[in-house]
């Protein structure tokens, strides 16, 4: 499986995060496993303060699917798993 | 008894997406998932049989014949512009239903996640947004050309020998 380094995911990540009009503190990356086992990749996007409501709806989804076709361009082979998270959020809250 | 309806599924996640406790987050995400994957056994079934069939045993084989790892597999395909090993494409390729595959995959992870993983937490508005994500998704699927959509539900039904 061919892999993209961390910096190379997160600036395709910005850059549709950007692209989208996502308004994100930082964008970080950590490693996952899909549902088969297989080694994926967590991409956190780290949304600005009450800026969470914005992106539902077709904002959130473009991106997402921005990122799943960009990373396979490029020959990433772990799935994206993108999560968005509101800076100051708790789980579960 | 027809197929389970995906808006009053979107809906449902919609309810517990408000509740306060991270068992309802992850069954939020996991009820998203399920109105995606239900609307698409339905739309499969109802290009087979037709949506006047719905009641009868030939429509129920239809629409069991498809499990998710099918979909998951058919949607890996069509992650990245050019789909990979699928028999055939459409002429003006999948357009916004290669989108409506992409979240599918997407929210089929994000699901197993929600319904298997301890480790991993939830916020309401990740839940909330992966409804969002899936409303989405059942938009673009409508979008797309009787071409398109039948093309997709054809790989996703048949498999070649």
């Amino acid at each position: 499986m061919s892999t993209l380094n961390e910096e190379r995911v997160i600036e395709i990540a910005k850059s549709v995060a950007a692209e989208n009009n996502v308004s994100f503190a930082s964008i970080q990356t950590a490693p996952a496993l899909d549902s088969s086992g297989s080694e994926a990749i967590e991409i956190k996007i780290v949304l600005t303060p009450g800026s969470a409501n914005s992106i539902m709806g077709e904002r959130s989804a473009r991106t997402i699917v921005e990122v799943i076709r960009k990373l396979a361009d490029a020959g990433e082979g772990r799935f994206p798993i993108v999560r968005y998270e509101e800076q100051g959020a708790s789980a579960g809250s | 008894m027809p197929p389970p309806d995906p808006e009053h599924l979107l809906l449902q996640a919609d309810s517990l997406a408000a509740q306060p406790h991270h068992e309802d987050l992850r069954r939020a995400i996991s009820a998203a998932y399920y109105g995606l994957f239900h609307f698409v056994l339905t739309a499969a079934a109802d290009m087979v049989f037709g949506a006047d069939r719905r009641s009868t045993p030939r429509y129920s084989l239809a629409y069991r014949s498809i499990d998710h790892s099918r979909l998951r597999a058919l949607c890996s395909k069509l992650g990245g512009t050019n789909p990979q090993d699928v028999p055939f494409v459409p002429a003006g390729g999948f357009g916004r239903i290669a989108d409506f595959a992409r979240i599918s995959g997407y929210l089929y992870e994000l699901r197993n996640l929600a319904d298997y993983d301890p480790s991993r937490d939830f916020t309401a508005d990740e839940a909330r947004v992966a409804i969002s994500d899936a409303r989405e998704a059942i938009t673009w699927f409508q979008q797309g050309s009787q071409e398109q959509q039948e093309a997709f539900l054809a790989l996703l039904l048949f498999r070649p020998r």
